[in-house]
């Protein structure tokens, strides 16, 4: 028998820091029409914005839970205040940033990763967005990175009222409805044709207040032969109070244009994190999501991608790691439409700690998308025997000249590879560590540097005291 | 007799109703009167009675209907090393039949079922394995085209117990099969080798479910079918690795060759885990006849509808090969055979 060692807490520190409740302006808890149409003053909406609002909330009421995946009844959203905004306005320069605020994201190395390797950054804390810059030489390409709540009112109003939430519905799911009726924040990206945006763009999503919602959304555009890679970073402190995101990315890619869509999500572990994510490609575009989901309570996150042009592609890579209290039920979705479409989901998830991790997926491939290609592989690894690891996988194929694949393995870390590893004088935990490691090596070699960095220490974070 | 709607073949975890995946909802009737089967084999070791004492193993069917059937009971027990049995079914008229197997420690029960007739066909197969036992199950279903047919099979493996399945899943209009797999026993295990081929406007609903929670417990599911035209299947697949089932090891695949266009092809295997200590694999291949067997044989003077044939045939001859007793074989042969089969022949 094993002998266990000394367990030693998780020091979250980088992350698990915050600031004091106050100087902000609050919306009572719960969901009213009231509240709702406080929010939409709030944010000086469009007529259509405010109709969209109450028609989402009146949606959301008629929806029921979802019957499947994780429990979500910790989460009572006459506990949950929808907006809370920071005592501060949106700046583009970093200088005007109040210092709780800029302390906040400096401490989580948001302006050093602008000044060394983003084209732009968006940071929103709580409800609004209380930075945001782009790079000059990336502006006078035409790129648009703004606030959507801005963007609504410029020159973009008419894109963003013929895009946005044409993708989500608010009728898809309860939580597609609810972003509909309360959302707030998030980013407007348009790309114009063939321009290449050559490093990131970023939005980092910070949490700071108890019992709150953050409801951002994206929006990005990117035009016939453009290519962008954009960054998703997301945070927050620990409380004991339930606290919700249920955010909404729609991505539109163009003919012939690439997207790279990369997020590292470390929210606390008392976050439900209901997010939706979804992307149309057309005619040669190609559509790459990199995944790391590390935090909240409970998840559901399956980014999906619509195959819609002929010839058009889409990657996904992705790694969940499922700890003490976590039930993180992510995966990825894809339709084919188009003919001679081809799409890869790569994942990897780690159980440990009575942690749940659980991949779904689903691969549709349509009547008419002759001569399509669909590959999907699901690894997860299980560290002790009081987590849990499920795979469910579905496929759905309604064309003759398909080709599809799919594999799955679900086992241990090998006791020959940890003793190989000590026979050669390293420790049991940093062999763990390392094997788990590589075994997320699929994602962080996707990832910039910087990023595959703060993933790998991520993964070592969770790993300390993995003995069992 | 019903005709209330009744839901077959629930997933053990559900996913998006979208999907119209979790679950399928039958509208067809369960007969009432009784099926009995004509005994074409029985070897002498066996002894044959109407009991109904198996009847509370687990179905995955779902709970309807189990309290639905009222067929005919047959138990078939074994206490040494049988030779075979091999019982025939006509359905026609529509019927419902119960058959109930017990293979007694280290003994070997080996049985194949042949299905025909033309009606709605019910068939419950209920298995106890015990200790060190084997059984060894084939089932071969070609009742009419224009049919429903449900097949329902549960199992408990006790320790050391092996259950080979071999299903051939030929006829009906729309066919619902359910297996489920209580592997209980340390080192027990099972291995189902499932053939079909489903014509056009036929429909086939399975939902193979097997449970581990003994130790070093082993499971081996593998589907090889082909859908022609317009036909449409689902495939249920779950490795359930239950806590405490330590070195257990549950593997399946599916394999599919799709003939012509527009079928509705559907796959969901599960595995579900919480033991550390496990292995669990799925693997799943979809698609249409590879181009090079296709140019080889073509070079060999084979025309691309004769290469399809050939290899349709090989499939099902593979699953064919895992029938224990040679004149179930044979009759399966000859169900396949492209006489039978009105196709061109090579």
């Amino acid at each position: 028998m094993k002998e266990k060692s000394q367990v030693e807490s998780i020091d979250r520190n980088m992350y698990d820091f915050r600031n004091e409740d106050r100087d902000n302006y609050k919306l009572n808890a719960g969901l009213t029409e009231e509240i709702v149409d406080k929010i939409s003053k709030e944010k000086n909406d469009p007529a259509w914005m405010n109709l969209f609002r109450l028609q989402s909330l009146q949606i959301y009421n008629r929806m029921s839970v979802p019957n499947w995946g994780p429990p979500i009844d910790g989460l009572d959203m006459d506990n949950i205040v929808t907006y809370v905004r920071p005592n501060t306005k949106m700046s583009a320069k970093w200088s005007d940033v109040p210092d709780e605020i800029k302390d906040t994201f400096e401490r989580l190395g948001i302006p050093q990763a602008e000044r060394k390797s983003l084209a732009g950054v968006g940071a929103q804390y709580d409800s609004e967005l209380v930075y945001h810059n782009v790079r000059e030489e990336v502006a006078a390409m035409g790129v648009v990175y703004t606030d959507l709540e801005s963007a609504m009112h410029g020159e973009y109003a008419d894109m963003i009222r013929s895009h946005f939430m044409k993708l989500v519905k608010p009728t898809d799911h309860k939580f597609a409805a609810l972003h509909g009726a309360v959302w707030s924040g998030g980013s407007f990206v348009y790309v114009p044709p063939h321009v290449k945006v050559e490093i990131p763009l970023q939005s980092y999503f910070r949490l700071n207040s108890p019992g709150a919602g953050q409801f951002e959304h994206t929006l990005i555009i990117v035009d016939e032969g453009a290519d962008l890679h954009f960054i998703e970073g997301c945070s927050a402190p620990k409380y004991n109070v339930a606290n919700l995101h249920a955010g909404c990315v729609e991505l539109f890619v163009g003919k012939n244009a690439r997207l790279r869509y990369s997020t590292i999500e470390n929210w606390s572990k008392n976050m439900y994190n209901l997010n939706t994510k979804r992307a149309t490609v057309e005619e040669g575009g190609t559509m790459e999501w990199v995944s790391g989901s590390f935090g909240s309570h409970v998840s559901y996150l399956y980014p999906m991608t619509i195959l819609k042009g002929k010839n058009s592609r889409m990657e996904f890579t992705g790694i969940t790691f499922a700890g003490k209290g976590q039930n993180l039920d992510t995966g990825a979705k894809v339709v084919h439409i188009g003919e001679n479409t081809s799409s890869y989901i790569n994942t990897k998830s780690i159980s440990k700690d009575g942690g749940i991790s659980t991949f779904r997926s689903s691969v549709i491939v349509g009547k008419n998308a002759h001569k399509s290609k669909a590959a999907v592989s699901c690894q997860s690894l299980m560290l002790d025997d009081i987590s849990r690891s499920d795979t469910i996988p579905a496929m759905d194929i309604r064309t003759g000249d398909a080709d599809v694949g799919h594999e799955a393995r679900i086992g241990r870390i090998s006791d020959d590879a940890v003793f190989y590893l000590m026979s050669r004088g390293i420790s049991e935990e940093d062999a763990r560590a390392m094997i788990v490691g590589g075994f997320a090596d699929n994602v962080s070699k996707e990832l910039p540097l910087e990023y595959a960095v703060e993933m790998n220490n991520l993964i070592r974070l969770e790993m300390k005291g993995a003995i069992g | 007799m019903t005709n209330e709607n009744i839901i077959l073949n629930p997933l053990p975890v559900k996913t998006w109703n979208s999907l119209k995946m979790n679950e399928v909802s039958y509208s067809g009737e369960i007969p009432e009167e009784a099926c009995t089967p004509e005994i074409k084999k029985l070897s002498d070791e066996l002894k044959l009675t109407r009991n109904e004492t198996l009847s509370g193993i687990r179905s995955a069917a779902g709970d309807k209907l189990s309290d639905l059937m009222q067929g005919e009971s047959i138990l078939i027990e074994s206490d040494s090393e049988a030779s075979s049995a091999v019982l025939s079914y006509d359905f026609t008229g529509s019927r419902s039949a119960r058959l109930f197997l017990h293979a007694k420690e280290n003994s070997r029960l080996p049985v194949s079922v042949v299905m025909t007739g033309d009606g709605t066909a019910v068939l419950e197969i209920k298995i106890l394995a015990e200790a060190g036992s084997t059984v060894d199950l084939s089932v071969i279903q070609n009742v009419g085209c224009e049919s429903d047919v449900i097949t329902d099979i549960g199992c408990i493996c006790e320790s050391n117990a092996t259950f080979n399945l071999t299903k051939l899943e030929l006829g009906g209009r729309n066919e619902y099969v359910a297996v489920s797999v209580d592997l209980s026993g340390e080192h027990s295990s099972f291995s189902a080798n499932s053939g079909y081929r489903v014509k056009t406007n036929q429909s086939l609903d399975m939902n193979y479910v097997v449970r581990h929670t003994g130790r070093k417990t082993e499971s081996n599911i593998f589907a090889s079918g082909i859908l022609e035209n317009d036909s449409t299947k689902v495939f249920r697949g779950t490795i359930d690795l239950i806590k405490g089932c330590a070195g257990a090891k549950g593997t399946e695949n599916e394999d599919i060759l799709l003939l012509g266009d527009n079928q509705v092809n559907q796959t969901i295997p599960l595995i579900l885990c919480n033991e550390e200590d496990v292995e669990g694999n799925h693997g799943a291949s979809i698609g249409r006849l590879d181009d090079n067997i296709i140019f080889y044989l073509g070079s060999r003077g084979i025309s691309a509808k004769a290469a399809e044939d050939i290899i349709a045939h090989a499939k099902l001859d593979a699953i064919i090969s895992h029938i224990q007793d040679e004149d179930a074989k044979a009759f399966a042969h000859s169900l396949i055979s492209p006489e039978a089969d009105g196709g061109e022949d090579a």
